[in-house]
């Protein structure tokens, strides 16, 4: 049998050989390593298109070429692409020898890659996330400089979120409905699994979308697409896991059509960089392919990532200077184990069923249906009638009596409580005794007491009534997604695009009860509230809810959209261009299913649906100056339907639509000017994007906005901010300069201006307001914001890295980096008329518009450098195959340099004198709090592959 | 290589000075009427029912031992003056502003609100007067020149049925446009704790003063 195949594939190889016969330009591609011959290289010809895939023994052909200079890529996943520019003479048969590609180590670096979790203030579930994983696996040095050096930073390429970049798997859109950011996690720790990846910046054309202003990422899981064989590395770190495991084994294709890819990974921590964060992730991918004949093949992919992360605190200044900056409160001792009160959980399971249909050879149809299920959990502490279980709660803080006048004094007193006076020889000092106890109280009772819960839970006055809950705020989504993209090379120089897009959501938002905290049952009613705004559902008004019962708030949301798009590509010898157009349509629509006590009338039931159509733009061209210059242009128009998110103002109580609601506009151009010569690459590019008519819905607790009666009530309060307009622009660079063969030196820098380049408007949504029979809604008017920056990332960013490759496989590399131009969350209600102006129309007590302007002035976090050490070898262990093992070593933030990486503005004191009042003595109750990012951290993978 | 670097380099300069505009404290800031002067005894800085002590005012007895109270009724703080139980038989206490500097604003007027209770006789009075040579320690020292408003008394008594807090008489607009320099301002309670025709509430609250024409 086996003898059979083998001469069946000689004998077929044979007669592939002899169909080359006399090709223009031919290629034999080896790898570096093994010196074997590599199989399913590809090779392009840049300006036509045209493609070739190496066969058996690692040859390629091409029957023609056009005439001229020419640039010829060749490249397979894992492995460096190698660039030859062409001068083919009419009729001469080029013939490139041997073509030696050398592993891509990046592939191993990017193992490294820490997902950065976003604020984990969100008190929804958004999927924030940081946008390095929109980087991975890119060729462009300034990009790898983005994701590897500063991604820890929370740097943005150009300052746009990912909510502006597509991300898909098999041309399937991953970024969700909801706020239209992609959640990582949902292949989080399937790093082999989802290496064959295509990116595109900016506008540029993308094969299988029309794309936004950020880029394009595709991910293919295609499972005759992977380069056969396994691997295995285990991995250690001190970022937020400390340990990975991960195995992959890819079949290739078989005699009978059959081709599978498998992979599983397991991430885990007892406790990741900060303190009290737990992280446990398990991963599993499966991909099997059938290649019915020439033309159709099928492809399953199933993903199944689940993972639970315990989240650590923004904290203010005060609690930083007093406990660190490593300190968490969301986590206290139970039973001598650290148990965190704010979890994420994220199980999003996926199936895929693909269709690849070669309908000549120019053409070809992939058509993709999906089915994602599953949940995404962010728990959280409640509590009825009874204190605030935070450690941090302003009250228990020293700040609290610091801003009590009257608590200061000039009294010393001994240890046994006697005052001391000037002639026992101790000089009085104005001091507040209150707060250093406060102080001294927190630091040793600085986590949560899950004790005192379940101790009030169980001597509750009530019987079994609980008054601490462990609860989730659970999204369970059902989201169905089928697209189409069809490849067509119209003629030798022209090829079109095109795909269209189906998505159908139901996701369903809920309280979920978790943990009663050892009581018996817990009181479905808002305290807050009397009568019947307590009520959370007054269908099924006063219930007693149980662990695993939804309680609070439970609605759904539905979204249909649809788009679809077509693209042609021009490529000539001295000029490509390209011109794209896309249409969408999208469908919202809210159904509640609890009748809320405040909302009698609007929240069950299906609400008003609102539709959206938009459309986009979009052309560009590359200029060939020669082959190794270019100069490259693309604009950029399109028109954007809000996310699910920002379209139902107050989504937990009521079916209301956001007032104001509008699609955004996306005006978005760059140039650059690429040279690629064999020792020094650059790219350097100036970019604008406009965003006009954003909106954005924040929820906070909320102190009676713009009343000062001081009180301790909590209301929850949405922040309706509509007509933003965003601004950015800059400059980007990247060099590579290949100093000897051995040496190779980069730099990449990136400079922005990121800024609100307009005042918007601001309204509220405020339930105690409804409660009393008002308007909820408080319109606020203008927000004064123009030229403020866009928070939480650095604006201004620079790279220098230096990398030796030892030809015995070894290589280390270091770069440093400087950040800087990072700003802080401001908040909006504070920059408008309410802050300032008083009941009578003149301004507060004391507002001058220099103290005004002082007082809201953007604060601008310090700049700081981090040097990176990254280093690696690997070993081959057998002569006849690939087999090697490795290991790669990475230190981050070399010199334990401690830096902020975002931080907001509270929105408690929203008027002046009330603003002023906190920060009389230099340590607000409601100061900002802020993150930090990493300190030292490292980074070490071993591997086998075989 | 050398012929490279000279276009790249002009064209970061040129980016970089295309990019390089908005400052850090250019920043939009809403507009709104700065007052020169404005005191409204938010109801959480003063303390009910305690001796004016309040920021840098000034409490002065002239006669008795009657001092202006800090006093705060339905979430609203303001100055009273009474001589009720005083058990003397004047009763004179000044009221006067911390330093308030007239050179940085134009057509200035002085608004303020008073009301009286349990009022009864002219001479149970607040009387305002305005100096620029008060030293800030010697208020007979210096000299006050009295200031014509309309004033709470005996006529304008607030109802039993209203809140103590409810300060209802506008002083109307004072022109204090041809002053310059720094002022005080002084509110001078009169009365008697053994004449109980004279011993009513007298109060004082919302004192500001702005460019009229803003």
């Amino acid at each position: 049998m086996k003898k059979l195949v083998l001469s069946t594939l000689l004998v077929l190889q044979a007669v592939f050989v002899f169909a080359q016969q006399n090709p223009a330009l031919k290629g034999k591609v080896i790898d570096a390593k093994s010196q074997k011959p590599l199989q399913n290289v590809v090779a392009t010809i840049q300006s036509t298109n045209q493609s070739a895939l190496t066969d058996f023994e690692g040859n390629f052909f091409f029957q023609s070429i056009p005439s001229g200079e020419q640039v010829l890529v060749v490249k397979s996943s894992g492995y460096n692409q190698q660039r030859f520019v062409l001068e083919p003479t009419n009729g001469e048969p080029l013939d490139l020898g041997v073509v030696v590609l050398e592993e891509d180590i990046t592939s191993e670096q990017q193992l490294s890659l820490v997902t950065i979790t976003e604020n984990d203030l969100g008190d929804d579930n958004s999927g924030s996330e940081s946008t390095s994983g929109l980087l991975q696996a890119t060729r462009d040095t300034y990009q790898q400089a983005a994701a590897f050096n500063w991604g820890l930073a929370r740097f943005r390429i150009r300052g746009l979120d990912n909510e502006y970049g597509v991300t898909m798997i098999n041309g399937i859109v991953m970024n969700k409905l909801y706020d239209g950011r992609p959640q990582w996690s949902n292949w989080g720790g399937l790093n082999d699994a989802t290496r064959n990846q295509e990116f595109t910046m900016g506008s540029a054309p993308s094969d299988y979308t029309f794309g936004s202003a950020l880029g394009t990422q595709e991910i293919n899981t295609r499972a005759s697409f992977y380069r056969p064989g396994s691997r295995i590395s285990m991995s250690g770190t001190n970022t937020n896991y400390s340990w990975r495991m991960m195995g992959t084994h890819a079949s290739g294709m078989n005699k009978d059509g059959w081709a599978f890819v498998v992979s599983a990974s397991r991430r885990w921590a007892e406790e990741g960089y900060f303190d009290g964060t737990d992280y446990g992730a398990n991963s599993l991918f499966a991909s099997v392919e059938k290649r019915i004949n020439d033309k159709h093949s099928l492809n399953l992919t199933a993903m199944y990532a689940q993972n639970s992360r315990g989240k650590s605190s923004p904290n203010t200044k005060e609690v930083n200077d007093l406990m660190g900056i490593k300190y968490n409160s969301y986590w206290g001792y139970q039973n001598g184990k650290k148990r965190n009160s704010r979890d994420k959980d994220v199980e999003e399971p996926l199936v895929m069923l693909s269709h690849y249909w070669r309908l000549s050879e120019k053409t070809t149809l992939n058509t993709n249906v999906a089915f994602q299920t599953g949940s995404i959990g962010n728990s959280r502490l409640d509590y009825q009638l009874a204190n605030n279980p935070d450690p941090t709660y302003y009250r228990n803080l020293p700040s609290y009596y610091a801003n009590q006048p009257e608590l200061w004094n000039d009294f010393v007193y001994d240890v046994d409580g006697n005052q001391l006076f000037e002639e026992d020889g101790v000089t009085p000092q104005y001091q507040n005794l209150d707060a250093q106890n406060a102080g001294n109280y927190f630091r040793t009772h600085s986590q949560i007491n899950w004790d005192a819960m379940y101790f009030a839970n169980t001597t509750s006055a009530n019987a079994g009534r609980s008054a601490y809950v462990l609860y989730e705020d659970r999204t369970d989504d059902n989201l169905l997604n089928a697209n189409s993209i069809i490849n067509s090379s119209l003629s030798d120089n022209i090829t079109l695009n095109a795909g269209v897009n189906f998505r159908k959501l139901r996701s369903h938002n809920y309280q979920n009860l978790l943990d009663l905290l050892g009581g018996q049952y817990f009181l479905d009613v808002d305290a807050f509230y009397t009568g019947d705004a307590a009520q959370s559902d007054l269908n099924n008004p006063n219930r007693q809810v149980g662990e695993g019962d939804s309680y609070g708030y439970n609605y759904l949301l539905h979204a249909l959209t649809f788009d679809g798009f077509t693209q042609f590509k021009f490529s000539y010898d001295k000029v490509d261009f390209y011109l794209a157009q896309s249409f969408s349509r999208s469908e919202y629509q809210r159904e509640g299913i609890y009748r809320n006590g405040i909302y009698a009338n609007n929240s069950f039931g299906k609400g008003e649906s609102i539709t959206f159509e938009n459309f986009g733009f979009k052309g560009g061209l590359t200029y060939k100056l020669n082959g190794r210059n270019y100069l490259d242009f693309n604009g950029l128009y399109q028109t954007k339907a809000p996310s699910l998110r920002n379209s139902f103002s107050n989504a937990r109580m009521n079916n209301v639509i956001t007032p104001d609601l509008k699609s955004e506009s996306i005006t978005s151009a760059d140039a650059s000017y690429i040279l690629r010569a064999p020792k020094f690459k650059a790219r350097l590019t100036g970019f604008y994007t406009k965003i006009q008519d954003a909106t954005e819905i924040s929820f906070f607790y909320g102190e009676g906005i713009g009343s000062d009666d001081g009180g301790d009530e909590d209301t929850f309060v949405s922040e309706i901010v509509t007509g933003i307009e965003k601004q950015n622009m800059g400059a980007e660079l990247g060099l590579e300069y290949q100093i000897t063969s051995t040496i190779k030196a980069s730099a990449s820098a990136s400079y922005g201006q990121y800024i609100y380049s307009d005042n918007a408007k601001l309204k509220t949504n405020d339930d105690a307001l409804a409660a009393t029979g008002n308007n909820s809604l408080t319109d606020f008017g203008t927000v004064y914001i123009k030229d403020y920056h866009q928070p939480g990332m650095p604006q201004t960013a620079a790279s220098f890295g230096l990398e030796y490759r030892d030809p015995h496989f070894w290589w280390v590399g270091a770069n440093v980096n400087y950040l800087a131009n990072s700003y802080i969350d401001f908040a909006n209600i504070l920059r408008t008329d309410n802050f300032v102006v008083d009941s009578d129309g003149y301004a507060f007590a004391g507002a001058t518009e220099e103290n005004v302007s002082s007082l809201l002035k953007q604060e601008k976090f310090d700049s700081f450098t981090l040097v990176n050490l990254t280093g690696g070898k690997s070993w081959r262990i057998s002569k006849a195959n690939r087999n090697t093992v490795g290991f790669f070593a990475s230190v981050n933030n070399l010199f334990d340099i401690e830096y902020k990486t975002g931080g907001f503005e509270q929105s408690r004191k929203a008027t002046f004198p009330d603003l002023q009042a906190d920060l009389a003595n230099g340590t607000p109750s409601f100061g900002p709090k802020y993150f930090y990012g990493y300190g030292r951290t490292f980074f070490v993978n071993f591997y086998i592959n075989f | 290589m050398k012929k490279m670097i000279k276009p790249f380099l002009m064209l970061t300069l040129s980016l970089g000075v295309f990019t390089s505009c908005v400052k850090d404290d250019d920043f939009a800031v809403t507009s709104f009427k700065e007052t020169v002067y404005k005191e409204v005894f938010d109801s959480y800085i003063v303390n009910d029912d305690e001796y004016l002590n309040f920021g840098d005012w000034t409490s002065f007895v002239e006669a008795g031992s009657v001092h202006w109270f800090e006093k705060e009724t339905d979430n609203n703080g303001y100055l009273e003056f009474t001589s009720y139980l005083s058990g003397e038989a004047t009763n004179i206490a000044w009221a006067i502003t911390p330093k308030i500097n007239l050179d940085k604003s134009e057509n200035e007027v002085l608004t303020f609100k008073t009301s009286s209770e349990f009022v009864s006789d002219p001479a149970n009075k607040i009387e305002v007067f305005i100096s620029n040579d008060f030293d800030g320690t010697n208020v007979l020292a210096a000299t006050w020149m009295p200031i014509t408003a309309t004033l709470a008394n005996n006529s304008t008594n607030i109802l039993s049925s209203d809140s103590n807090g409810f300060i209802n008489i506008n002083s109307g607009e004072i022109d204090l446009s041809t002053i310059t320099g720094d002022i005080y301002i002084a509110f001078k309670g009169t009365g008697s704790g053994t004449n109980i025709t004279l011993d009513g509430s007298l109060r004082l609250d919302d004192i500001k003063i702005y460019d009229k024409n803003l």
